[in-house]
């Protein structure tokens, strides 16, 4: 049984029967290596442990028992940029942290995204003015996904990572590079 | 010095008697200021100030110690000597207001980066760039 | 960074000096702080913290906004514990104004502020126990400093950054759900505490990697300027609330628990034990807090006198004081602030020589920094 070409969701409510649908009764599906790997990756971003400010303490509650990312498959933090392939900005970027925060972008393997979250790493935030504070993080790295606040609530870094999931399933749907 | 004016809670010093005068201020039992706990400065407009505030756990009380530089040469001593809290304070105002501290071992940037910011940020006659006209290198939104 | 190294050539044990870099971006660092380590085999030689990766300009910003303006900047500083820089703060501006704060207001300040000292301690032990790899531990302190977060989140709106310590009060007043959920986690609290004496305190390796690492005499770091648990570890019972009452501390009763050898291990206990004392300060406040407003008379545009004012409080990390310079404008013209993290900082190649490299991470997570505040 082949995909159609309208859309077929992957996940949500009644993905199982849809599956199960889609499966037939020699259990194959036919789909395109980007979509596997697309749906692959959006369902276990492994986040580096990138807090920078007071926005990491919102991160660190979101992976803690309440808020629980891992529900998503998103709590595996690596300390190591090579293992990670989502690089949550958390907090203010100053100047002197800006050359090292591109380096560990850059040791990041390919397929990365970058989230910004909280309003120090989307504009400056309350330190816009400051001398020493980058006016954002997207000055120096491509941002997926942006995540208001200051601090934005776990619900909302959890929104965010969620909204990046469904970024990177519908690129790969539209047969885009990311 | 005396007892007195260390009652009073507050000293002005000459620069070039800073560095006596604190050692007696921590060596001698009858003051016994054994903890330097903040190290900081104003700039006055025409002067720095140093303002040094002492600590004596022994007999408890504080001590506020104010020495004036000039802007010119702003040059004074180092107390990390004497007390160690010292090394990192006086790295901090060498960082915000460009005064050297003499004997300090390693007056190295410690709040900018390596090779400083460029200026005094907390000199009054450094004014913030304002939110428009900051430059950073970037894309020059 | 160029590091000029102790020494060149072989060291004692035989062995060529190591440099090896450690931050800023490190999962025990808590936060952007580096530090470069100087090693002989595992045992470290010399420790050289880099500051600066989170340095914002807050004194330097606090020039170009009004006193009221300047609160949620506090905030953003030890942001593990806002509601007690958000009180020194505005004590500080209290000081130099003469305000006189009502009755309610303190009381309300000292839970919040209490309340604040739990939730950071709560989150060091959790730290703590994370840095030593015991990730679980890091589980049940955060679920517990939840209902702490619930708590400030009824009362100020916000989870972590509240500005809730205004000048002349506080921002608005607690209600009757407030006092409850405050009261039924008192009496839970006991239980979270045996919990994790039971996980984490009592667990005989992490004691064995914190008991007699880092020995460092109370002279040296009297000298250095070290403050807050870990002053008081090596014997020196010196707690603000204590020796200079600030607000209305000078009316309830509470320990300073204070150590005898000014190990890890106990750099660790001391704050344990002051979650207990700031639970017994919070039911004393609960009992005698009166009726009345919450702000004083103020006028609408803050100019406080000209003038010079210092003001300290005893923050979870230490000595937290403001020095603010006014010149009789709405805006202060000098704001420095006495940062705990920054001078505790300092001491870390005292605490690092001589220990194994495994311990560094040890000697980190027990001196609790906290980033925002260490480099303003």
């Amino acid at each position: 049984m082949e995909m159609t070409s309208e859309k077929q969701e992957l996940d949500g409510p009644g993905a199982h029967s849809r599956l199960s649908g889609l499966l037939g009764p020699e259990n194959v599906i036919f789909t395109t290596v980007e979509q596997v790997l697309a749906w692959a990756q959006a369902h276990s971003f492994w986040p580096l442990t990138s807090g920078l400010a007071c926005c990491a303490l919102e991160m660190m509650a979101c992976g803690a028992g309440r808020y629980d990312l891992a529900r998503f498959g998103y709590e595996v933090f690596r300390p190591s940029p090579r293992h990670a392939d989502l690089l949550i900005v958390a907090g203010t970027l100053t100047h002197k942290m800006a050359p090292p925060l591109l380096r560990l972008y850059d040791q990041m393997p390919e397929s990365k995204w970058v989230i910004a979250m909280g309003s120090c790493a989307i504009g400056g935030g309350p330190f816009v003015d400051s001398y020493s504070v980058v006016q954002g993080v997207d000055r120096i790295l491509p941002v997926d996904v942006y995540i208001p606040g200051c601090p934005p609530r776990p619900e909302a870094l959890m929104h965010g990572m969620l909204t990046l999931k469904e970024k990177v399933m519908a690129a790969k749907r539209r047969g885009g590079k990311k | 010095m005396n007892l007195e004016m260390i009652a009073a809670g507050s000293l002005e010093t000459k620069p070039e008697a800073l560095l006596n005068e604190m050692r007696q201020l921590r060596d001698n039992p009858v003051f016994g200021f054994d903890r330097l706990i903040d190290l900081t400065a104003v700039d006055r407009g025409e002067t720095f100030e140093l303002v040094y505030r002492l600590n004596s756990l022994l007999h408890d009380r504080d001590l506020l110690v104010r020495a004036k530089v000039s802007l010119e040469q702003p040059t004074i001593a180092s107390v990390s000597e004497i007390w160690e809290s010292a090394l990192f304070g006086e790295r901090e105002v060498h960082d915000m207001f460009g005064i050297v501290f003499e004997g300090h071992p390693e007056l190295e940037p410690l709040l900018a980066p390596e090779e400083g910011f460029g200026f005094f940020p907390l000199r009054k006659s450094y004014t913030l760039p304002g939110r428009s006209g900051q430059t950073d290198g970037g894309n020059g939104r | 960074m160029t590091v000029k190294l102790t020494h060149e050539g072989v060291t004692a044990s035989g062995s060529e000096l190591y440099c090896l870099n450690m931050g800023p971006q490190h999962p025990s660092t808590h936060g952007v702080l580096r530090v470069v380590l100087e090693l002989d085999g595992e045992t470290v030689v010399r420790a050289i913290p880099v500051l600066g990766y989170l340095h914002r300009g807050i004194e330097k910003l606090a020039e170009s906004r009004t006193y009221p303006q300047f609160i949620p900047f506090t905030d953003r500083l030890d942001y593990v514990s806002s509601m007690c820089n958000n009180l020194a703060y505005c004590q500080t501006v209290e000081k130099l104004m003469t305000v006189e704060v009502p009755e309610r207001a303190e009381y309300i300040r000292v839970i919040m502020a209490e309340l604040n000292r739990i939730a950071s301690h709560m989150l060091f032990i959790g730290a703590t126990a994370l840095d030593l790899g015991g990730m679980t531990g890091m589980m049940y302190t955060f679920r517990d400093r939840e209902r702490i977060l619930d708590l400030f989140n009824l009362a100020s709106g916000s989870r972590l950054t509240y500005s809730y310590v205004r000048i002349g009060g506080v921002m608005n007043d607690i209600s009757p759900e407030f006092v409850n959920l405050l009261r039924a986690f008192l009496a839970d609290l006991p239980g979270m505490l045996q919990e994790y004496d039971d996980l984490i305190n009592g667990n005989e390796i992490f004691q064995a990697r914190l008991r007699d690492v880092s020995i460092v005499p109370a002279s040296r770091l009297v000298s250095l300027g070290v403050t807050g648990p870990v002053l008081r570890a090596a014997g020196i019972a010196y707690d603000l609330r204590r020796k200079k009452p600030y607000g209305i501390y000078d009316r309830f009763q509470f320990d300073i628990p204070a150590g005898t050898v000014g190990d890890n291990w106990e750099r660790y206990l001391m704050r344990v034990l002051e979650i207990s004392e700031s639970a017994k300060i919070i039911a004393q406040a609960l009992e005698g807090l009166p009726e009345g407003p919450v702000m004083a008379k103020i006028p609408k545009v803050i100019k406080p006198p000209v003038g010079e004012v210092y003001h300290a409080n005893e923050s979870p990390r230490g000595e937290l004081g403001f020095h603010i310079v006014s010149d009789g404008s709405t805006k202060p013209y000098r704001l420095h602030i006495r940062r705990p993290t920054f001078y505790n900082l300092g001491s870390i190649d005292a605490l690092c020589r001589g220990v194994k490299i495994a311990d560094v991470a040890a000697v980190l997570a027990v001196l609790d920094p906290c980033m925002g505040e260490a480099d303003a």
